[in-house]
């Protein structure tokens, strides 16, 4: 080799070094190979980490068909081995004279420092014509450098790789960190702001001692109550995130509840405030009860935080609007403001946790730099959605859907159910559950049913009760109140757990108010399935002999809606029918129970008793005076509150009601007991009544009483045209209607019962009037949280005559309802 | 001196409002905006000696408005007093970068401030 040479083969292969990555190095060697062993041409393949495969990294001095024949197909490990097998072999290089066209072709394999072959050079037409052996020597060396480089620049790769990736872990961790701050600000800024407040104007009330006059020092306390009551509100959110964190959702209790009547009480806590800004709030609320089943407290959080920013971002004499709209399955909630809307780029954003809008001291959601994230948490919790609309436009959007109902659900019922039906046993059982709650006024109700697999009972479908308890109770047969039940196929009434000797204690304090338990067996085909257990009456109360003849009647009817879905296939409309009929007592339970509408039909209940209705009567009588106006909900809103004449159309078809009531019913009826009592329920003694224009004896007894429960309770409550008369006055009214409208005998009966629970009444009538929203609205009048004051031993009586003259002339029930 | 006046930029409502009853106890004319936008747009009509800064603010927070008044040659007199929550050193140092006069974190002590800018501005009243 001459010194140029020398000189040449240095200078390129010190380029090497230069390489900064692997395309360029492999061209590179491919270059020094053809130049230091004397070819016009030469390829480089290497080998493929991950399946073997050669694959051609660089070419020199090729062109044409022979570059486009190469690019055509790559060579497998085999196929290698099989070319050099062929080859002569001189030093580390192999020979193939015969190659294509007679002219020569030579390989040189490269290998790792663990002898594994990486890649392969191939080199063509030597420059001078034919092979210079002198030269061939060189290629031992060229190919261990090679292999060197290029194992080199795959650790390089690899590393800069890792690198990267550190970086970008590295900034997420700082953006991470300035998100963290950024939240730890908005939590100092929540909780001090209030606490700021709080001592100003604790400071303000002293350094103002004794010269501050009354109705200023009231509006300061005033202000710190509300103010504590805030600060309260932000510990509370923290700590739900805290729990969103690091506790199941499933520690929180649900309830059943009226959407539209959480958006009433956020709009009333608004109220100042909406006045302040001369912010004009508009709500956009359904005629009926929106029901939906969830935690409250949650739901509230949500609603309030939407409208507290809607409040917040629109300007003085701005619009808010807050709507709930209700479609199949689902509730939606919109809250709307007249702000400058929120940016494209954040709309995703303002959910997340860390998140303010540029990441400084600009708060977005002014009175609140984790409201939204919290919502979110919340809706989620509730297997919904909440996104905002319209981004880059003003007047943001915020839209909430909701399940309507979520029933806690574990697994099918034990037998005979058909694969694909799944979602309507589910609904049924759900539905089930929550008429007993709303039937039985109470906070927890359950079904169980047997479960093969793990031979106890558990839990099916539950209103109330966490999904960690649903997943956790067993029940075996013949132990507890439900497996006793279960075996014995007799209800079980418990006054007071803790004294009742037949069953240990073994609530859980956390979910159980009360101590008052009911269990009921479901049967099919007359055989025990499972079990039908009601926790926490309202009030504390405690479950009495009526309240284990409703729920009897109720369990025959689930009982009944089952039998039907398990004959499913042979009648579909039977099930839906079935379940319509369930929500409807749902509805309209919720819609009107009362207090004092619950006294009134115990008074009727105990008057069937006293005419000597035997059991089954009696149970039939204690749902059918639940359900009587079952019909009226397939009324149309115009008869709602209604106050003016009906017309000829109107009437007929509010006469009507009671036998649509009656049929809706018919699916969940063995007999004809209550169908006949609900569909004459408006008949009258003399004849006069509807739909039959039955008389005397041959209306049932039920419908009988049904009709002084009916008439005593809507002129107690008033109706849209009349307020309430008061107790005495209702007495005189059906005494004198004895005979016309009611049954003597009966109806003398029902007024014994009457005036034996006069005083309740007379209290009742005065909680209703004092605390039952007003009397034109429909809506749920039960007590929240069912507290009901107790009964005063000295009740004030009513002053006022409330009575208009008109009521005692034409007494209500005939012309509106 | 005329008696002081005070601008007080705060979106907390009742914040604000026992901040504007104190110093108007004490005898200053009292002014207030919710953000820095309202504060902006009152400063040249209202002039007042003192503005009480919160700093965490939506629409224009704090620190923003503090640097926009204090590139106008006209409030260079004007005694800052950035009002936060936050207590980091440096965001107690952002706020004096930013042009703020001085630093009170939530809560605070009203007296204490009411004393503190007494103290401010009776040294210009005597000069």
């Amino acid at each position: 080799m001459t010194s140029e040479e020398l000189d040449r083969l240095f200078r390129s292969t010190t380029a090497f070094l230069r390489c900064r990555d692997q395309t360029e190095l492999t061209a590179r060697i491919t270059g020094v190979f053809c130049e230091v062993l004397g070819f016009d041409a030469g390829l480089l393949r290497l080998r493929s980490p991950e399946d073997d495969r050669f694959v051609l990294w660089a070419t020199t001095g090729m062109a044409g068909a022979e570059l486009e024949e190469l690019h055509s197909w790559d060579l497998d490990l085999p196929g290698v081995e099989e070319l050099l097998e062929a080859c002569h072999r001189v030093g580390w290089c192999y020979l193939d004279e015969e190659a294509e066209g007679g002219r020569p072709r030579l390989y040189v394999p490269l290998l790792t420092s663990e002898q594994e072959l990486l890649g392969l050079v191939e080199l063509r037409n030597p420059s001078s014509g034919s092979i210079d052996h002198d030269r061939l020597r060189w290629g031992d060396r060229l190919a261990e450098m090679s292999a060197l480089l290029l194992e080199a620049m795959v650790e390089r790769e690899e590393l800069a790789e890792a690198s990267r990736e550190l970086s970008t872990a590295h900034s997420r961790i700082d953006d991470l960190e300035t998100r963290q701050q950024a939240f730890l600000d908005g939590v100092s800024h929540e909780l001090r702001t209030p606490l700021t407040s709080i001592q100003a104007y604790c400071e303000g009330l002293l350094s103002q001692e004794g010269e501050m006059d009354e109705g200023l020092s009231k509006r300061f306390l005033h202000v710190i109550l509300e103010e504590s009551r805030r600060l309260n509100d932000r510990v509370e959110d923290l700590l739900a995130i805290a729990r969103g964190d690091h506790a199941p959702p499933s520690s929180t209790r649900r309830l059943r509840f009226d959407l539209r009547e959480v958006v009433r009480e956020v709009h009333l806590r608004l109220t100042p405030i909406l006045e302040e800004k001369h912010i004009q709030a508009v709500l956009d609320l359904p005629g009926q009860p929106v029901l939906m089943e969830g935690e409250r407290e949650g739901i509230a959080l949500v609603v309030q935080e939407l409208m507290d920013n809607a409040v917040k971002f629109s300007p003085e004499g701005g619009r808010v609007v807050a709507a709930v709209v209700e479609d199949e399955g689902e509730v939606e909630l919109r809250v709307e403001d007249s702000g400058e809307g929120i940016p494209e780029s954040e709309s995703t954003r303002i959910f997340e946790r860390f998140y303010q809008v540029d990441g400084s001291t600009t708060r977005v959601h002014g009175g609140q730099g984790l409201g939204l994230s919290v919502c979110r948490r919340i809706v989620e919790e509730h297997e919904g959605r909440i996104w905002v609309e319209r981004p880059d436009q003003g007047g943001a959007l915020f839209r909430v859907r909701l399940p309507r109902q979520r029933a806690v659900l574990r697994s099918e019922m034990t037998h005979g159910v058909q694969r694909g039906a799944r979602g309507e046993l589910l609904e049924l059982l759900d539905l089930s559950v929550a008429a007993a709650c709303e039937l039985m006024s109470c906070g927890i109700a359950s079904i169980m049913t047997y479960d093969e697999k793990d031979a106890c009972l558990r839990v099916q479908a539950a209103v109330g009760l966490s999904e960690e308890v649903v997943r956790r109770t067993r029940v075996e047969v013949g132990q507890g109140v439900a497996g006793r039940v279960y075996e014995s196929g007799e209800t079980v009434l418990i006054r007071d757990l803790r004294e009742d000797r037949r069953f240990p204690v073994q609530l859980n304090e956390e979910q159980y108010d009360g101590y008052s338990v009911l269990s009921t067996p479901l049967r099919l085909e007359g055989k025990v399935v499972g079990v039908l257990n009601v926790n926490n009456k309202s009030a504390g109360e405690v479950f009495d002999d009526d309240d284990r003849l409703l729920l009897e009647s109720l369990a025959e009817r689930i009982s009944v809606a089952f039998a039907h879905y398990l004959t499913f296939q042979k009648s579909h409309q039977t099930v839906s029918k079935a379940r319509e009929a369930l929500r409807a007592v749902v509805d309209v339970n919720h819609q009107r129970r009362t207090p004092l509408r619950e006294a009134i039909v115990r008074c009727g209940l105990a008057t069937a008793r006293r005419d000597g209705a035997d059991e089954k009567e009696l149970r039939a009588l204690s749902y059918a005076l639940r359900v009587y106006d079952l019909g009226l909900s397939t009324l149309g809103d115009e008869f709602l509150g209604r106050t003016e004449p009906l017309g000829a159309g109107q009437r007929r078809r509010l006469e009507e009601h009671a036998l649509r009531g009656a049929d809706l019913s018919s699916v969940l009826e063995e007999d004809r007991r209550v169908q006949s009592a609900l569909a004459h329920h408006h008949e009258n003694w003399d004849g006069s009544g509807y739909p039959d224009g039955l008389a005397g004896e041959s209306i049932p007894p039920s419908a009988r009483i049904i009709r002084l429960v009916d008439c005593f309770a809507a002129m107690l409550h008033g109706r849209p045209a009349r307020p309430p008369i008061d107790v005495d006055e209702a007495i005189a009214l059906v005494e004198e209607a004895l005979g016309r409208r009611f049954c003597p005998r009966l109806g003398a009966l029902f007024l014994e019962e009457v005036r034996s629970r006069r005083d309740e009444l007379v209290y009742l009538c005065r909680w209703q009037e004092e605390n039952g929203p007003g009397r034109h609205e429909s809506g749920p009048q039960w007590p929240r949280n069912g507290k009901l004051p107790p009964i005063r031993s000295s009740l004030p009586s009513r002053e006022e005559d409330l009575i208009a003259v008109e009521a005692v002339t034409s007494p209500p029930m005939e012309d509106d309802s | 001196m005329a008696t002081p006046r005070v601008l007080i930029v705060e979106d907390e409502l009742s914040l604000a409002r026992i901040l504007s009853f104190s110093f108007q106890n004490e005898g200053y004319i009292v002014a207030r905006a919710e953000d820095g936008v309202e504060c902006m747009n009152k400063i040249s009509t209202f002039r007042p000696d003192v503005v009480l800064m919160d700093l965490m603010m939506p629409k224009l927070d704090g620190l923003e408005t503090i640097r926009l008044l204090r590139a106008n040659e006209a409030h260079r007199d004007l005694i800052i007093i950035a009002v936060t929550a936050k207590s980091r050193p440096v965001d107690r140092v952002a706020a004096l970068e930013a042009g703020a006069d001085f630093f009170v974190k939530k809560p605070f002590q009203i007296s204490a401030l009411l004393e503190r800018v007494g103290s401010m501005l009776t040294p210009r009243g005597v000069s």
